[in-house]
C-alpha cells in the first residue's frame, strides 16, 4: 500500500497535516512534523505536542493525513486508523533521531521533542494528480 | 453567547495577508474525517465570518461532509515563520467562487509559492506553483473558536 514513489514524501522535509474528529463530531486539523513508513500497511505519526488530536483519538480512531512530495509538490492523503501508541524501542528512537533532523533543518530545536510515536493501519493512499497542472514538458 | 468577533485580534487576520498554507477538516455523519488544501481565504460579511475557497477538483469530501455535518476546521499556517491559527465553526453556505475571489487564490498562490522557492530553490518551488486553483468553490464558515495551532507548547490554546 505504502509504494515506493511515496516514501519521498514520508521524510519530514514538508510538513503534514492530520484532520481528526471529536465525539461531537468536530473535525480539528494540526500540523505534523513526521510520518514516518512502519512497514507496507502502517505508518507513524510523531506526537509533540497534540492535545486535541491525542483527545480525539481516544474516541474515534479514524484519521486522515496529508503528505507532499519534497521534488514536485504533489500531494497525498492517507485514510489511517490509529492501533496503538510507542514512547520507547526501535521505532521510537528512530523516529526521535529524524524528528532531531526535522527540527534542525526548521530551526525548531527547542521545541521539537518526540513524547510518543502514534501507529496507524493505513486503508488507502490516494495522490491527488488533480490538485496540480501538468508540468511543463521540456 | 456573544457572537465572536474576529477583528477584536487583527493579527488573527492579519495571517490571511502573509505566505499562507490553508488546509481544511470536515467529517461525515459516520465520524469519517476528511482533508482538502484550500488556495484562498478572506474575512466574511460579518465579524466572526470567513470565507474559504478550495478548487473543485479536490472539494468533493468537504462538499459531501458539509451537508451531512456542518461542523467545519480551517487552518492557516504563515509558511515563513509557522505562525498557525486554527478557525473552527460551522458552514453556512457554500456557492461558486467569484472571479474577484479566485484572482485572490492566484495572488495567495503566487504568495506563499515565493516562500517556498527560498526554502526549495525555483525547481522545488515549480509543482507548488502549479497547483489547480480554479474553478474553486467558497465556503463561508461562522467562525466559532479560534486556536493558536503554532508548533509548540501552546498549540492548541484557545485564542477566542
Amino acid at each position: 500500500m505504502i509504494a515506493e514513489d511515496l516514501i519521498p514524501a514520508l521524510q519530514g522535509i514538508v510538513p503534514a497535516w492530520i484532520v481528526t474528529t471529536s465525539d461531537e463530531n468536530i473535525p480539528n486539523c494540526t500540523c505534523v512534523s513526521q510520518v514516518y513508513p512502519v512497514d507496507e500497511t502502517h505508518v507513524a505519526i510523531s506526537n509533540q505536542f497534540f492535545s486535541k488530536t491525542f483527545r480525539n483519538l481516544q474516541n474515534n480512531k479514524h484519521a486522515v493525513v496529508q503528505v507532499i512530495h519534497p521534488a514536485d509538490n504533489s500531494m497525498w492523503v492517507l485514510e489511517i486508523e490509529h492501533v496503538r501508541t510507542e514512547t520507547e524501542g526501535a521505532l521510537f528512537d528512530e523516529m526521535d533521531m529524524q524528528l532531531a533532523a526535522i527540527a534542525s533543518m526548521s530551526n525548531m530545536e527547542d521545541v521539537f521533542k518526540l513524547q510518543s510515536a502514534y501507529v496507524f493501519k493505513v486503508h488507502s493512499v490516494s495522490h491527488l494528480t488533480e490538485a496540480q497542472h501538468p508540468a511543463k514538458s521540456i | 453567547m456573544s457572537e465572536l468577533d474576529l477583528s477584536s485580534q487583527p493579527e488573527v487576520l492579519a495571517l490571511f495577508d502573509g505566505p499562507v498554507s490553508i488546509v481544511v477538516g470536515s467529517s461525515s455523519e459516520h465520524k469519517r474525517p476528511h482533508f482538502a488544501r484550500a488556495q484562498g481565504i478572506r474575512s466574511g460579511e460579518k465579524a466572526n465570518d470567513v470565507v474559504v475557497f478550495i478548487p473543485e477538483v479536490t472539494a468533493h469530501s468537504i462538499l459531501s461532509d458539509v451537508q451531512e455535518n456542518d461542523h467545519i476546521a480551517v487552518t492557516v499556517g504563515d509558511i515563513s515563520n509557522f505562525e498557525t491559527r486554527q478557525f473552527v465553526g460551522v458552514c453556512t453556505r457554500v456557492e461558486q467562487a467569484s472571479d474577484s475571489d479566485l484572482d485572490l487564490c492566484d495572488t495567495m498562490l503566487a504568495r506563499s509559492g515565493e516562500i517556498v522557492a527560498m526554502f526549495f530553490g525555483e525547481e522545488g518551488a515549480e509543482g507548488w506553483k502549479r497547483m489547480v486553483t480554479r474553478p474553486a468553490k467558497a465556503f463561508h464558515i461562522q467562525v466559532l473558536n479560534v486556536y493558536d495551532q503554532t508548533p509548540g507548547n501552546r498549540a492548541g490554546v484557545k485564542l477566542l
